[in-house]
């Protein structure tokens, strides 16, 4: 029994040339797991928006959609609000109310149930999400999980039928991403629920999931199980998101059909490619060149806390950031790496322990000599950054010298590639563009030290590719970054010194390979699957390279 | 931790304020005044002991203290002339007890202010509003959940600014009033930019499709049922007493006070006893779990 | 007293029908939401110049929704934002007067201004607006509920006493609105349209 049926459906925004959706087809069968991915802007949101009348994007429509054998314009409100949930991509953005409890009730009441009936669902809700603890609270305490995992009950408190969620995952951490995919899982399999899910973060869906969609520029460009589509994005470049195992085992010429998908499989697969194609081990992988080090940043015993009564977030901690390196300092929810950040900036004082930049305390650094010109930040909410109706305008409040706004302008937008939106609203722009233009205003002050917080989070993989080619320019011309993140891939690929925050102090440090594979745990899944053969692999490409060399 | 008070329905503390709060100000009898100032203080000291006596300290006296000098400074009415001004203008012994019963009245309303911003908390009047007007609820609500989401927003831009050197730190005043209005205005983009995922939200789970409802977590026990009679009945005495002169009061001419000893006498009681009400209730949770500790 | 009590129906019942008018109208997610939004950002407003005494952006940012809102949404930024910033600076005999004055406020702005605004043509009578309407219809309502609150004797001279005490206190207010209409009058109203046609309103 098909839930939705789609025959045709063109799509093309106003003012806009090209077609956001070009005659799509697809049919999405009931109680299915049925993941929607492709490369950002290719029309995965606007497709699913079509599902849900009242969230249907204005715009010249042609095609059909059915739901349930009805025409989904005449499919009455009623039973599209109940029987069709949308969970959206921000977990902050969708809470509307207060209280934990009044936005589980939110959607019955705007149903108009009576109280007696609200109280028991809401009651079902509470108790099967875990809820139960945190009911009473107030929305705005809960932690980003928490409140992914509100909205996904909010829309179980209507009991639909399908539930679409677009990109749910792609702004929590990696932890909180996985407990809201198993809760997802559980749903699922417990209820025999529809679920639609667009998502670019492949890893942990992929393996959830029971058919892929694939779609590039408007169009599906593979529908099929899990190995059907690695077979058909063989040779397509978003064949770059799948999950490292497949990645590897595909390169490595793992039968078409039979790719494994998980880690665990990955293993298997490698042992037997090792003994069959007699790979030379290699476990002394690691060599480090011994550079001259030349500090820029050095963190001496720093203590902090909220307040005089709260818990210590720094406890004592050291770290020195070499000039001209991309340093990477990693580590869970609460480590205290932001704490780090605002105090590396000079927003927070630690209470004990000193910071010091090159060669001079920062108490001692004047505002407009640390801000500006030595230390620039990146925010974590790009937008945060935005003042100006449009982004030129944003970009010339950065620059002092007003003789030489354009060409600085014309300078920094080549290097980030941003020269056809500078006429753009800051807010009309997609999270990579807002990004690109917020560094854009960072480097315009012309920081010797960049500090980036979270730079990577909700991108898809060519965003993080085209961000860290800009790293890699800037690097060149002799900045220092410092990052801090969850995202252990980009960090093993790219970075040079990684750092793992956690209780408040460096747990440990060194050369980014060295790091990731000294560590058995908090490491990279290619580095996982490998390991015992090639301890020193910590990326796909290295893995590939390694196993070619027999 | 709430107090038992607290965790009364809140019709009950409502209709417990509206008693209070109606009835000392309607009537500015010695009596009637002297006992909500004092039901008051209790209650305040119950609720938060430390702010309270701080807060009574530097701000309620001394309005108490206000109220009492200026009344005789400018009426001038009453047969018990004590003195005369400068001026020419008598100082009454009327005007003195009118003052000071004036500064007590406005002193026991202070007081009781200051239990009711403790006790009436946000959702409470929210839900109290939305028994009558739902959607003007739901604007509270949605408000109460915007205001820290917009404060964490504003500490994230005025952070992100400060590392781009654009700190609000400027010494001119006109300066800093101009960065502190660009940061607001652009505060306002994104919150009506941000307002577009919430209304999207809002009709993806049914919103604007039939009638809301109005649902609630307080719940009425026997005891909200109890205090609210008794507040009624007592409510619908005192106005009685009030209205036929059971209870009476008059400063001018000359200071007088009601005859009849038994009517106003129950009516001082019964405005006591429901005056200290939340008190008793507190003090009695009190006592029974000191005893059910006591028994372990 | 009485006269306090009397004068509190009578204002409560005037803002009475705005209320009532908004819940009939089952109003829509994009109205609550805008007006949700405009309450927060002037609560906020209200609890940053926090430090200033009497400097207070909150009447311009009321007038400012009037005149891109309308009167209704005026009306209800108006009460609303003086409830609800209530609820940080506390409540008190003052909440229904406070709510009834910046209501007046932005109900006035939207039935002079909202449909024939344009910023060139009315960007200085919307700030002499702002300072009449903070003197004569905000400063005026506080200073007569100050009077029915803290004094028994409803005289001539005790009411003249309080408007001529009250003017310093005005005119800062007055000024600060001004100051706030010229910085943000042109910013906040291209705002609202462009959220406008964002709703498609």
């Amino acid at each position: 029994m098909e839930v939705f049926t789609i025959k045709n459906l063109t799509f093309k925004y106003p003012k806009s040339g090209n077609c956001a959706l070009d005659s799509v087809n697809l049919t999405i069968k009931k109680g299915e797991f049925l993941l929607i991915c492709g490369k950002s802007g290719c029309g995965k949101t606007t497709l699913i928006r079509h599902l849900k009348t009242v969230l249907s994007p204005a715009g010249e429509k042609d095609g059909e959609i059915y739901y349930e054998g009805t025409l989904i314009n005449e499919v009455p409100d009623r039973v599209q609000a109940q029987k069709i949930g949308y969970v959206m991509q921000n977990p902050e953005s969708q809470i509307v109310t207060d209280k934990v409890w009044h936005e589980l009730a939110f959607g019955l009441e705007n149903l108009g149930f009576k109280n007696s009936a609200i109280k028991i669902r809401v009651a079902e809700m509470a108790s099967y999400f875990g809820i139960q603890n945190w009911f009473h609270r107030e929305t705005k305490e809960l932690s980003g999980g928490q409140k992914q995992i509100l909205n996904l009950a909010c829309i179980m408190a209507l009991n639909p039928d399908v539930i679409i969620l677009d990109e749910p995952v792609s702004q929590l951490s990696d932890i909180a991403a996985r407990e809201f995919l198993m809760l997802l899982g559980k749903i699922h399999e417990e209820f025999g629920v529809t679920v639609i899910i667009v998502e670019h973060r492949l890893e942990n869906v992929f393996p959830m999931c029971d058919r892929i969609v694939v779609m590039d520029k408007g169009k599906i460009v593979s529908l099929g199980d899990k190995q059907q589509t690695i077979e058909n994005i063989k040779d397509n470049d978003f064949f770059d998101a799948m999950p490292v195992p497949v990645k590897i085992c595909a390169k490595l010429g793992a039968k078409p059909y039979n790719v494994p998908v998980n880690v665990n499989e990955g293993r298997r697969f490698i042992e037997k490619y090792v003994s069959e194609k007699q790979c030379v081990k290699k476990d002394d992988g690691v060599h480090c060149g011994k550079t001259v080090r030349e500090n820029i940043i050095a963190i001496k015993d720093v203590w902090f806390r909220y307040g005089k009564n709260g818990d210590d977030v720094l406890k004592g901690l050291d770290f020195t950031i070499e000039k001209g390196k991309l340093t990477c300092i990693l580590g869970g929810n609460g480590a205290g790496k932001t704490t780090l950040l605002y105090i590396l900036c000079g927003i927070l004082a630690p209470y004990r322990g000193k910071i010091i930049i090159k060669g001079k305390n920062i108490k001692k650094w004047s505002a407009d000599g640390l801000y500006g010109k030595l230390i620039g930040m990146l925010p974590q909410n790009p937008a945060a950054l935005f003042v100006k109706d449009n982004v030129y305008e944003d970009m010339a409040e950065c620059i002092a010298d007003k003789n030489c706004v354009e060409k600085k302008i014309e300078y920094i937008s080549g290097l980030l590639d941003i020269n056809d939106i500078l006429d753009k609203h800051p807010y009309d722009l997609s999270g990579g563009e807002q990004q690109r233009c917020a560094l854009a205003k960072v480097l315009l002050t012309e920081p010797e030290i960049l500090i980036l917080d979270e730079p990577t989070k909700g991108f898809d993989g060519f965003h993080k590719r085209k961000l860290a080619e800009i790293l890699k320019k800037l690097l060149d011309d002799g900045v220092t970054i410092l990052m801090v993140s969850h995202d252990i891939e980009f960090c093993a690929e790219y970075a040079d010194i990684c750092a793992l925050c956690f209780d408040g102090g460096i747990t440990a440090s060194g050369n980014a390979k060295q790091f990731f594979a000294g560590n058995s745990f908090y490491t990279t899944s290619a580095n996982r699957m490998v390991r015992e053969y090639f301890p020193a692999a910590v990326t796909p490409g290295e893995v590939v390279s390694l196993c070619s060399i027999t | 931790m709430e107090n038992q008070f607290e965790r009364w329905h809140p019709v009950s503390q409502l209709a417990y304020y509206v008693f209070v709060f109606g009835i000392s100000v309607f009537i500015m009898h010695p009596v009637i005044t002297g006992i909500s100032f004092i039901s008051a203080i209790f209650l305040g000291i119950v609720i938060d002991r430390k702010r309270f006596l701080k807060m009574f300290i530097c701000l309620y006296i001394p309005a108490v203290i206000a109220g009492i000098i200026i009344n005789p400074l400018f009426s001038h009415e009453g047969v018990s002339i004590i003195w005369y001004f400068p001026d020419g203008n008598p100082l009454t012994a009327e005007s003195i007890i009118y003052g000071v019963m004036a500064g007590i009245m406005i002193g026991s309303i202070f007081t009781f202010l200051f239990s009711f911003n403790k006790v009436m908390t946000s959702d409470k009047v929210m839900y109290l509003t939305g028994c009558v007007l739902p959607y003007i609820a739901l604007v509270i609500s949605m408000v109460l959940r915007f205001i820290p989401e917009f404060k964490h927003h504003l500490s994230e831009v005025l952070v992100a600014r400060k590392c781009i050197g654009k700190g609000l730190n400027e010494k001119n005043l006109m300066k800093k009033i101009r960065n502190a209005c660009t940061v607001m205005s652009i505060m306002a983009t994104w919150a009506f930019e941000s307002s577009v995922d919430k209304s999207d939200s809002m009709r993806a789970r049914g919103y604007g499709i039939c009638r809301r409802s109005s649902y609630s977590i307080f719940r009425y026990t026997k005891k909200d049922i109890v205090i609210i009679a008794v507040i009624l009945a007592a409510c619908g005495y005192m106005v009685y007493a009030i209205m036929s002169g059971a209870v009476y009061v008059q400063y001018y001419p000359c200071f007088k006070m009601e005859q009849s000893k038994i009517a106003a006498g129950f009516a001082y009681f019964l405005y006591a006893a429901v005056c200290i009400l939340p008190v008793f209730d507190i003090w009695m949770e009190e006592r029974v779990w000191k005893s059910l500790q006591s028994k372990i | 007293m009485q006269y306090y009590i009397i004068s509190l129906i009578i204002i409560v019942l005037s803002m009475i029908p705005f209320f009532l008018m908004f819940e009939r109208r089952r109003p829509q997610a994009r109205e609550i939401v805008l007006i949700a939004v405009l309450v927060g950002i002037t609560v906020l407003a209200r609890s940053v110049f926090f430090m200033i005494p009497f400097f207070k952006p909150m009447l311009a940012l009321v007038i400012i929704s009037g005149i891109g809102m309308g009167y209704e949404t005026g009306v209800l930024t108006g009460t609303l934002s003086a409830f609800m910033s209530n609820f940080i600076f506390g409540q008190g005999p003052w909440t229904p007067w406070q709510m009834f004055a910046m209501g007046m406020v932005g109900f006035l702005a939207g039935i002079i201004f909202s449909k024939k605004y344009t910023y060139e043509k009315y960007k200085y009578v919307v700030c002499i607006f702002g300072l009449i309407a903070t003197v004569v219809i905000y400063g005026v309502i506080m200073d007569t509920a100050s009077v029915l609150m803290y004094t028994g004797n409803i005289t001539v001279s005790s009411f003249a006493a309080a408007y001529i005490s009250g003017i310093p206190v005005n005119i800062i207010h007055a000024l600060s609105t001004v100051l706030f209409l010229a910085l943000l009058q042109k910013s906040m109203i291209k705002k609202l349209n462009r959220i406008k046609t964002k709703y498609q309103i």
